[in-house]
């Protein structure tokens, strides 16, 4: 008998900022507090609350779960998401392919996808078997304090894409992936028990044994991003001149033009032109946020770590060529990542 | 006229403000010796989340956690500490921790009305205590930098 093959889903990965992107507009934008434990926060711009049974938790927000935590997120078609303790995890927006798309995202911590329901147009169906219905896709995703990823598929398949990578991870199987590097070899994981506390424990004692080398590797992965962002951001502007351009045609027709030409210009060139501008500056930011959530949930906590091994010892040769380097990624951090992001996010 | 003086008296000191906890010697010792000797948990109640640590926000409960259990573990305390100055924080005062974004966001978002920065000298060199508002008697602990090169 053949084994039913589950819809696909697809894993981005970003140095140990794990982006979640369906080929199709998985979710909704909103997911819903189905459970918790402990006293999870909920964090929106600016503000901190403590999470509650039903909570929405909206595009742009933040779940945060301390030791004692656990948050599960429902949403419709009977899909899951179960944040482990010690996580950040965000629902961020991105728009590709003229479609704008929830995506999941989270830097540090554990956690576990559960999809029954794929829905949306363009969908990769995979080939039923003698089983009827639709097999969920059920995985769990680790993000290492050092970057890395680690990706465990419990059922149907999942493709992780990496610097350009794809490959695809079937049930049972697993991968690692590691800043600036494609996806790894495909383990099978039957009779490999994995835990997250240990596989944490292993990367950052890794990223300790040469911890400037780790911070370069973070560094290159980051760039790529910054990279992104910023070729982002010229098409924005770009676009944002046209829109401008468009407006100031506008107003002409509205003066001198009929009413068929205004609504002509306005349905096939402004509107366009301002959907576009407006999805650029989302995918901008959304490169803009993914760096921040780099420095803050990875570089800083690793200066963090590395400060208190070296407390004693500041002087060390190792400790002052990593401080040199970490200076000089907060620098450029400053200077070309800061200008798109706003006090909100901070 | 006995009754004049203590009612002038009384109204006087009615007048004066209250100086924050974070900005009174004793108070900032009680925080010292709890960084040097008191229970984690009981160091954890007073500390803020988020945590200022040079210029890096840590914003994890785990992370500040694992900082505290970290410098306890090797030894390190602001041992023999003087406190050299005390200043309550203005619109530029996060220049002194860093000159960022990031820093001057956490003074004016998360830092409480009365924050305060204090100056130390320890055994381990100089450094910044980033203090205010008030839990048991003490204040909060927002932040260190340090040591100061």
């Amino acid at each position: 008998m053949r084994t039913p093959k589950s819809r696909k889903v697809i894993v981005h990965t970003v140095f140990g900022a794990l982006f979640f992107l369906a080929t199709v507009p998985l979710f909704s934008q909103t997911a819903s507090v189905a459970y918790f434990e402990g006293r999870p926060e909920l964090r929106t711009g600016s503000a901190t609350r403590d999470i509650d049974f039903g909570d929405d938790v909206r595009t742009g927000e933040t779940v945060v779960t301390g030791r004692a935590d656990l948050v599960e997120l429902s949403q419709p078609g009977n899909n899951s998401i179960r944040i482990s303790s010690n996580t950040v995890f965000t629902l961020r927006e991105v728009e590709r392919g003229g479609e704008r798309e929830t995506v999941m995202s989270h830097t540090v911590g554990s956690v576990r996808y559960r999809f029954q329901t794929l829905t949306g147009r363009g969908q990769q169906v995979g080939t039923m078997s003698a089983v009827a219905g639709v097999r969920g896709t059920e995985f769990e995703v680790f993000a290492g304090p050092d970057g890395a990823t680690m990706i465990l598929v419990d059922s149907g398949l999942v493709d992780v894409e990496a610097e350009g990578v794809t490959v695809e991870v079937r049930a049972n199987e697993g991968i690692e992936v590691f800043p600036g590097q494609p996806p790894g070899e495909i383990f099978d994981r039957i009779g490999r028990p994995i835990d997250y506390s240990t596989w944490q424990t292993d990367r950052l004692d890794e990223y300790l044994a040469d911890p400037v080398r780790g911070l370069e590797r973070i560094r290159a992965r980051g760039e790529t991003l910054v990279r992104a962002m910023i070729a982002t951001h010229e098409l924005y502007l770009a676009s944002a001149a046209d829109l401008e351009a468009a407006r100031a045609r506008l107003r002409e027709l509205q003066e001198d033009g009929t009413e068929e030409q205004l609504a002509e210009y306005r349905d096939t060139v402004a509107n366009p032109i301002q959907l576009n501008t407006g999805n650029l500056r989302l995918n901008t930011r959304y490169y803009a946020l993914s760096v921040l959530s780099l420095r803050r949930f990875v570089i800083g906590r690793m200066y963090m770590t590395l400060k208190t091994m070296f407390i004693t010892d500041l002087d060390n040769p190792r400790y002052r060529e990593y401080l040199a380097l970490h200076h000089d990624i907060l620098r450029d951090f400053e200077e070309v990542v800061v200008p798109q992001l706003n006090r909100a996010d901070i | 006229m006995k009754y004049l003086i203590v009612a002038v008296g009384v109204l006087a000191l009615a007048a004066c403000p209250t100086v924050p906890l974070a900005q009174r010697e004793s108070a900032v010792y009680r925080v010292i010796e709890l960084v040097n000797e008191g229970e984690i948990d009981d160091l954890m109640r007073n500390t803020n989340n988020p945590f200022l640590l040079d210029g890096e926000i840590l914003a994890l409960e785990n992370d500040i956690e694992y900082l505290w259990t970290a410098l306890r573990a090797a030894e390190f305390t602001f041992a023999d500490a003087i406190i050299r100055d005390i200043t309550p924080v203005t619109d530029r005062s996060y220049a002194e921790f860093a000159d960022t974004m990031d820093v001057a966001v956490f003074f004016e978002k998360y830092l409480s009305a009365d924050g305060t920065i204090v100056e130390i000298e320890t055994k381990n060199g100089e450094f910044l205590l980033l203090l205010g508002s008030r839990r048991r008697r003490m204040p909060l602990v927002y932040g260190f930098k340090g040591p100061l090169l």
